[in-house]
């Protein structure tokens, strides 16, 4: 907390309307400014420099305090490349849970994983005019699943998540230093299947070794349309949207499927 | 001013991770391809007539009473529906990752288990006892149609063997092939028969080492069926729980019920010998 202090304190009072340099850094190759900070319900990302800052999710923080699990993760986005009007960035973000007593269902005992997900993201923004700015993201995300998961009996190891590969399209409009218009296109041509391998002590004479293959075939090629709108006043930023297509996990960037309406919502200050 | 960075680690990091995320798949073993034998089952080849019945009913006699004396293999379906519900937990859980549904799970699943012997050794003395092995896989989370494994001088205990009043005590020694049909849910739900196929040899506690190749359907309804030569195929024998003293057979040329005492078979009508209606046909010997 004295460091998130320090940078607080020491963050240069900078205005946070829609210009030139602040330029939204969701689903873009933009970073903050330097000694920039932005307090959000669900970030807090941090210009350690003009094209390098470094960020992370509120949530899982609230989990670690919740369930008493650690559950911590951060980011790190680099703009590499700064044409003025094109812009290239590398992203890294990476989760960790270590939950214990994880309930699993009627059909298990209680469990323990310990789960790293890093979504590794690599992004191109080109800034047409005042108004118009395309952004697009290639994400790849890798899980791992490891530790002692329970199912009856079984004691489970190797990669029981989801890796995915996905592309986003971010379209900005700006209407007024203020008020910006955001469709977002979001598509994910590869689910990778999850292997998993157990083996299960069935009774005193009796095991077994299962190994198994979750297919996400079907997830292939969800896709995600989500039109919105960024206010931004000199402090207060409000992002909303909402949007139809399957569900893409904040963050995380795992993908759930079945068709739905999608909400998004993000509120924080820019200093 | 534009700035430079260089860009390769970058993509050198997202290549990286595309390296990593290339994972194996398990192998799934196909089961053996039974579907031929599974045919003759469905379809008999072989007539019954005046010349071959009793030839006939003797070797249906003779294989329903060794099958019998291995309790048509309960043994082997009840660890299977053992580790069924381990496999079903198991698979479920792992597919659950979707909103709203369960995603599609392939797999496949070895287990061993020490046979439970003949009460001479301990209950977990594999080098006493033997053991069974076999391989289940499954696709779409449905288990692929056919199994297979391996008796090691496998010894275990079969109850209720007709004309005895104690447990008989069997060894095995014999690969085993199972066939339970397309679209068997992980679950079992749905399995309405298991057909056996046994190769090697078998033993009766005092008794000599005798070859075992066998092949027989057993239905969760209690009908097992199993299959003898006639003069031009296989004929189908079949006894039925609801129906004792009756042995039907099924043959390329209709049904009969057959009484081995009285040395009669009738033709009916219908395919079991439940509810029998008398046809044109009576065979004796």
């Amino acid at each position: 907390m004295s460091a998130l202090a320090a940078v607080v304190l020491g963050a240069t009072p900078a205005h946070a309307y829609l210009t030139e340099t602040d330029r939204q850094t969701d689903f873009t190759a933009f970073t903050l400014q330097q000694n920039q900070l932005r307090l959000g319900v669900f970030e807090v990302e941090y210009g350690i420099l003009d094209s390098l800052m470094v960020g992370t999710y509120t949530a899982p923080w609230v989990l670690w305090v919740v369930l008493q699990d650690p559950s911590v993760n951060a980011y790190a986005k680099w703009k590499f490349l700064d044409l003025g009007r094109f812009a290239m960035s590398a992203r890294a973000t990476a989760f960790y849970f270590d939950l214990d007593d994880v309930d699993l269902g009627d059909a298990s005992d209680e469990g323990a994983f310990r789960t790293t997900i890093i979504p590794l993201t690599l992004a191109g923004s080109y800034i047409f005019d005042d108004h118009w700015t395309l952004s697009s993201e290639a994400i790849w995300v890798q899980s791992f699943v490891s530790g002692d998961a329970t199912v009856d009996d079984m004691e489970a190891w190797g990669s029981g998540a989801q890796n995915n590969f996905q592309l986003t399209l971010n379209g900005e409009y700006r209407l007024s230093r203020v008020t910006a218009l955001n469709l977002i296109v979001r598509w994910a041509p590869y689910v990778g299947n999850a292997n998993t391998q157990a083996n299960a002590q069935i009774d005193d004479a009796t095991t077994a070794d299962v190994e198994a293959s979750v297919q996400f075939d079907e997830l292939n090629n969800s896709w995600l349309i989500q039109p919105g709108v960024t206010f931004s006043w000199e402090y207060i930023n409000i992002q909303v949207g909402v949007g139809y297509g399957d569900l893409f996990i904040p963050a995380l960037r795992i993908v759930g499927a079945d068709k739905t309406i999608v909400p998004d919502l993000a509120i924080f200050a820019r200093f | 001013m534009s700035r430079w960075r260089p860009g390769w680690l970058a993509l050198a990091l997202v290549a990286a991770a595309l390296v990593v995320g290339c994972e194996d798949e398990p192998t799934i073993p196909e089961g053996p391809d039974m579907t031929s034998l599974v045919s003759i089952y469905d379809d008999p080849t072989g007539t019954l007539n005046e010349q071959n019945v009793e030839d006939v009913a003797e070797s249906a006699a003779e294989q329903l009473t060794r099958i019998d004396q291995f309790g048509e293999l309960e043994f082997v379906q009840s660890t299977v529906e053992s580790v069924d519900d381990a496999i079903e937990s198991f698979a479920t859980e792992r597919g659950d990752d979707r909103v709203g549904g369960s995603l599609p799970v392939n797999g496949v699943a070895r287990f061993k288990t020490i046979c439970p012997g003949w009460g001479s050794a301990e209950r977990l003395d594999e080098d006493a006892n033997g053991s069974l092995n076999a391989t289940l896989s499954f696709r779409d989370s449905e288990y692929l149609p056919s199994y297979f494994g391996s008796f090691v001088s496998c010894q275990f205990m079969v109850d209720d063997v007709e004309g005895m009043s104690t447990p008989l005590p069997v060894e095995l020694d014999a690969k085993i092939n199972a066939y339970i049909g397309p679209g068997v849910a992980l679950d079992l739900a749905n399995l309405e028969s298991t057909l056996f196929e046994l190769l090697g040899v078998g033993r009766l506690e005092g008794e000599e080492d005798f070859p075992f190749e066998v092949d027989f359907r057993v239905f969760t309804s209690g009908v097992v069926e199993t299959r003898v030569p006639s003069d031009d195929g296989d004929v189908i024998p079949f006894v039925d729980a609801a129906v004792p003293g009756v042995v039907g057979i099924r043959a390329s040329n209709g049904s009969f019920c057959c009484d081995f005492g009285e040395r009669i078979c009738i033709q009916t009508q219908g395919s079991s010998c439940e509810d029998v209606t008398v046809g044109d046909t009576q065979l004796t010997w």
